[in-house]
C-alpha cells in the first residue's frame, strides 16, 4: 500500500505537466486544508485525500471539504482521490457526492480536465458571506477581547433571513462527533468548550471544529447551506504558557470558534457570542 | 520550507485570479521574496523580504480590486477600503478585517517604505508581517 505521501508525490508529477501545483498548500484560514492545490489561470482544482480517521468518520473529511470550500475562492473545484489500494467502498456515495468529482489514481489526468469543465454550485455568496463575517468577528475577538462590544457592533446585518427555517434549538452538538469526555456548555446558539489533550493544538481542536462545521452547514451534493447559525469559543485546558497563533485564531474562527483566554471570562464570551448572532434578526 | 508552501498557495490563487501577465508580475516578487531569505546580513535579509512582500501585495490587491469591480486603487488600504465599502462579487469585506489588515499592514508597510534607516529587527517580527500580508491577500482575493 503506497502511503499517502508517496500518493501526493505521484499526483503532483502527473498535474505539474498541465498545471501549477501545490502539495499540502499552507492556507492562511485553514488548520487542515487540501491535500493538492492546481492552478491555471481562470481555474483552481483542490484535491482531497481522505485521512486514516476520515475514513472511520466521514464527518471529518466533509468538514474538511467544507471549510476549504469557504476558504477558497468560488470557482474552486474540488476532488476526491481514493487511492487505488483501498477498497471500492471504502468512501460511502453521499461524501463522494459532496465533491465536484472523485477518482482514482489511475484516472487522474482525464478526472482533472472532466472536472475543471465541468457544471458545478459554488458556495452560495449568502453563506460565504456569513461565514467570513463570523471568522473576522471570531478572529478579532480572539486577539482583542476587551474589544468585544465594539466588534458586536460592527457586525453587518446579513442577508440571511431572520424568517429563515432554522430549528428554535440547535440541534446536539454531539450528534456531529465531539470527543468522549469533551467538556462543552450551551447557551442559547453559543457553545464553550474546555477541550484537553496533548499534541498539537490543531488536533485537539479538529474534532470540535468538524462537530461546528457538520452542525452550522448542511449539504446535499455540492450545494451548501447554512443549517443552524451558531458560533462559539474554545479555552484550551493543560496548555499554560501557549501563545495561539495567529493562524491557529484563523482557522478556528472559520470553524466557528474563537479562541480565548481568561482574559473573557465564559459567561462574558457567552453574551457576546449571541449578541453577535442576533445581529442577523 | 513553511514559507515555501505558504507563498505557494498564494502563487495558485493569484494564478488563477488573474490574467497570465499580471499574475507573473506578483509571483515574480513572491520569489524575491524567498530569494531574499539567501542573503546573508539579516537586517538587509529582512528588510528586502518586507518589501517585496509588500510589492506583491500592493500590485496583487490593486490589480484584483480593479479586474473584479472596474475601480482604480492606488494603495493597500484604498483596496481594503473598496473592498470593505463597495465589496467584491457580493461579499464585503468584514470591518474587524479592515481593521486588522490596515494596522497591521498598511501602517507598518508605509513605515518601512518611507522611513530611512528603518529596519526589522527580528525574525519573528519579519515573519509576523509576512503572515499577516499573506492573510490580507488571501482574504480579499476569496470575497
Amino acid at each position: 500500500m503506497m502511503g499517502r505521501g508517496d500518493n501526493l508525490a505521484r499526483l503532483s508529477r502527473v498535474l505539474s505537466k498541465s498545471y501549477f501545483v501545490v502539495q499540502r498548500p499552507d492556507i492562511p484560514y485553514l488548520l487542515e486544508g487540501p491535500d493538492l492545490l492546481a492552478s491555471q489561470t481562470g481555474r483552481l482544482l483542490a484535491i482531497f485525500l481522505p485521512k486514516a480517521r476520515e475514513y472511520e468518520d466521514w464527518r471529518r473529511l466533509a468538514a474538511r471539504l467544507i471549510l476549504s470550500r469557504l476558504a477558497l475562492p468560488a470557482n474552486t473545484t474540488t476532488l476526491l482521490v481514493i487511492p487505488t489500494d483501498r477498497p471500492s467502498n471504502a468512501v460511502d456515495q453521499e461524501t463522494i457526492g459532496l465533491f465536484s468529482a472523485a477518482t482514482d489514481n489511475r484516472e487522474l489526468s482525464r478526472a482533472v480536465d472532466k472536472t475543471l469543465v465541468e457544471q458545478r454550485k459554488p458556495v452560495p455568496a449568502h453563506v460565504r458571506g456569513w461565514a467570513l463575517e463570523r471568522a473576522s468577528f471570531l478572529t478579532a475577538l480572539a486577539r482583542r477581547p476587551e474589544t468585544g462590544n465594539r466588534l458586536v457592533g460592527q457586525a453587518r446585518p446579513l442577508a440571511v433571513s431572520p424568517h429563515a427555517d432554522f430549528p428554535l434549538t440547535p440541534p446536539d452538538l454531539w450528534r456531529f462527533g465531539l470527543p468522549q469526555g469533551a467538556v462543552v456548555e450551551r447557551y442559547q446558539r453559543a457553545y464553550i468548550a474546555f477541550p484537553r489533550g496533548k499534541g498539537s493544538v490543531a488536533s485537539v481542536i479538529n474534532p470540535y471544529s468538524s462537530a461546528l462545521v457538520n452542525s452550522t452547514f448542511s449539504v446535499i451534493g455540492e450545494a451548501i447551506e447554512i443549517a443552524s447559525p451558531e458560533l462559539g469559543a474554545i479555552y484550551l485546558q493543560d496548555r499554560r504558557g501557549h501563545i495561539v497563533t495567529s493562524r491557529e485564531s484563523r482557522g478556528t474562527a472559520l470553524a466557528g470558534w474563537a479562541l480565548l483566554d481568561d482574559r473573557l471570562p465564559p459567561s462574558l464570551a457567552a453574551d457576546l457570542l449571541n449578541s453577535w448572532l442576533a445581529r442577523l434578526s | 520550507m513553511a514559507y515555501r508552501r505558504r507563498v505557494d498557495a498564494l502563487k495558485a490563487l493569484v494564478i488563477s485570479a488573474m490574467s497570465a501577465a499580471d499574475a507573473t508580475a506578483v509571483n515574480d516578487e513572491f520569489e524575491r521574496v524567498c530569494q531574499s531569505g539567501m542573503i546573508r546580513l539579516r537586517p538587509r535579509r529582512w528588510l528586502l523580504e518586507v518589501i517585496h512582500s509588500c510589492r506583491a501585495l500592493d500590485t496583487g490587491l490593486q490589480t484584483y480590486v480593479h479586474q473584479e469591480t472596474g475601480r482604480v486603487v492606488h494603495s493597500i488600504g484604498g483596496a481594503l477600503a473598496e473592498a470593505r465599502d463597495h465589496g467584491i462579487h457580493g461579499n464585503f469585506l468584514p470591518i474587524p478585517s479592515f481593521h486588522t489588515h490596515n494596522a497591521a499592514v498598511a501602517r507598518v508597510r508605509n513605515y518601512y517604505m518611507h522611513q530611512a534607516g528603518a529596519f526589522p529587527t527580528t525574525a519573528s517580527e519579519v515573519e509576523r508581517l509576512l503572515d499577516d500580508m499573506n492573510s490580507c491577500l488571501h482574504e480579499v482575493l476569496v470575497l
